[in-house]
């Protein structure tokens, strides 16, 4: 054991520390077996109690799923090393942050391309009808149905996340900032309505459910001034409150919005966020990649459309 | 494919995604030769006794049958492993399939102690990585019970009764 670490402490050549979130560290390094840069990120072992439990279980079901996940748009995992309860995660080089989906998760390589990076919560995409835990999700971009502590949800609970992200994207801000979870539905409620049993059949009966005052809500196109009608038709799917009848990716790919003009910018045409020095000089070198926070996007006037597919069956 | 069509995804995609994994996932039954300490009737028993513990535990049946995944593809990548071992890569196998399946898995400690002294803590933290590594990281095996559950959405497709009522001959 002790000696993979040696050898793999050997092949990762450490360049810079790029980040720290709650539960990794990740650091920028080079491959010296190919001469390619990559970011490791070291997931922590937290206190004593928590390592006793061996290898973090949230790296344990990240390194799971992205080992079977081939996609275009998502991060790839090239290697995992570890000792002890010390875990090492290899990833190709991109800025990686905390999970699920949210803007710092979702990552553009050099040529423009998204990556859906942090996998720890993740779940492979089964049966719909199983119980999961509802404490998934960070909590801005969390659905309804999760914080009335619903443990029966789907993949509609992605695409509330896709909404809040397209929603933040239009705003320049996270669009519902709640700071407890029952902030976050009052924000929620507010910006579009308190559901009635009539809007979400079973509201009633989620296990956490509590009642609001009725807010009427605020029509979203003044809330999102500069959306055209296609993108507002989007929206209103993505946060429709009964999951069930929820816009699901496949239908919101085949919504107009995707296909009305003007078509999205090619990858390698979108503008680049403020470059460091470090990155400029890296610029120079067409071998290595850019880190790229899709923050850079408000740079554009108008959101440029990323067509991403999270479930492949 | 075979399936007919699901309302969650391509049938073709499912089906075929689903046979591959035998492709990266390789089982053998003949690992036991590479084991001549080892009869099969130990596998046997030691699988009934994960069995037991999932239950004891409330475990999903998949965290049972991910471990059973996890120690025969373990021992194929080992030559001559001592009797004495197979509890303890056994019940390692049961710990990391419960992180990965499991919303409350119980603790290390609780996995040691139903071995009755035969391995501690420290024991199966240790062999957790071996693991790891000798699986690849590969974690994700298609299972009777990933299988199972596909026929069950397929025939819950269906109107008619369903296929998990018992039937019995007239």
């Amino acid at each position: 054991m002790a000696l993979d670490v040696k050898t793999r402490a050997k092949r990762y050549e450490k360049l810079d520390f790029l980040g720290e979130g709650q539960f990794a560290t990740v650091y920028k390094a080079r491959d010296k077996t190919n001469d390619t840069i990559v970011a490791i990120k070291k997931i922590k072992v937290g206190h004593r109690t928590e390592a006793k439990d061996g290898i973090n279980r949230t790296a344990l079901r990240e390194i799971k799923l992205l080992q079977e996940l081939h996609h275009p748009n998502i991060i790839g995992l090239l290697d995992a090393f570890g000792h002890k309860s010390n875990i090492s995660l290899v990833f190709d080089f991109m800025e990686t942050d905390l999970e699920d989906l949210k803007p710092n998760n979702l990552l553009l390589d050099g040529s423009g391309v998204l990556k859906l990076a942090d996998f720890g919560l993740a779940k492979a995409f089964g049966s719909p009808n199983r119980a999961y835990t509802h404490q998934v999700v960070t909590r801005w971009y969390r659905a309804p149905e999760l914080l009335f502590g619903a443990k029966m949800y789907g993949v509609g609970v992605d695409m509330w996340a896709m909404g809040c992200i397209l929603a933040e994207l239009l705003l320049r801000l996270p669009f519902l900032a709640g700071d407890s979870d029952l902030d976050q539905l009052t924000k929620i409620f507010e910006a579009l309505g308190t559901p009635t049993e009539e809007t979400w059949p079973g509201v009633k009966s989620l296990p956490d459910y509590v009642a609001f005052k009725l807010f009427p809500g605020t029509p979203l196109e003044h809330i999102f001034s500069a959306a055209g009608d296609d993108l507002l038709e989007l929206l209103l799917g993505l946060f429709t409150f009964n999951p069930s009848t929820r816009t699901t990716a496949t239908q919101a790919l085949k919504m107009s919005y995707f296909s009305n003009r003007p078509g999205p910018t090619p990858g390698p045409q979108l503008p680049k966020p403020n470059c460091s020095a470090e990155a400029l000089k890296e610029r120079d070198n067409p071998n290595i990649g850019f880190k790229r926070k899709i923050d850079g996007l408000e740079t554009s006037e108008r959101p440029t459309h990323t067509h991403t597919h999270t479930h492949t069956g | 494919s075979p399936i007919p069509c699901l309302s969650w995804a391509s049938s073709d995609d499912v089906w075929i995604k689903m046979l591959n994994k035998e492709l990266k996932y390789v089982h053998d039954k003949s690992y036991l030769e590479q084991h001549p300490k080892m009869q099969p009737k130990m596998r046997a028993i030691l699988l009934d006794w994960l069995f037991e513990v999932s239950e004891v535990y409330c475990l999903h049946r998949q965290t049972a049958y991910l471990a059973q995944d996890f120690f025969d593809r373990f021992m194929l990548t080992q030559a001559d492993v001592n009797k004495e071992y197979l509890q303890l890569i056994g019940i390692t196998a049961l710990f990391i399939a419960s992180k990965i399946e499991e919303i409350y898995p119980p603790k290390v400690h609780e996995f040691a102690y139903v071995t009755d002294g035969a391995c501690d803590m420290w024991d199966i933290q240790r062999t957790e990585l071996i693991v790891l590594k000798a699986l690849d990281w590969k974690l994700c095996p298609e299972t009777p019970i990933t299988w199972l559950k596909l026929y069950s959405q397929v025939e819950a497709q269906k109107s008619d009764e369903n296929f998990l009522v018992p039937q019995f001959s007239q």
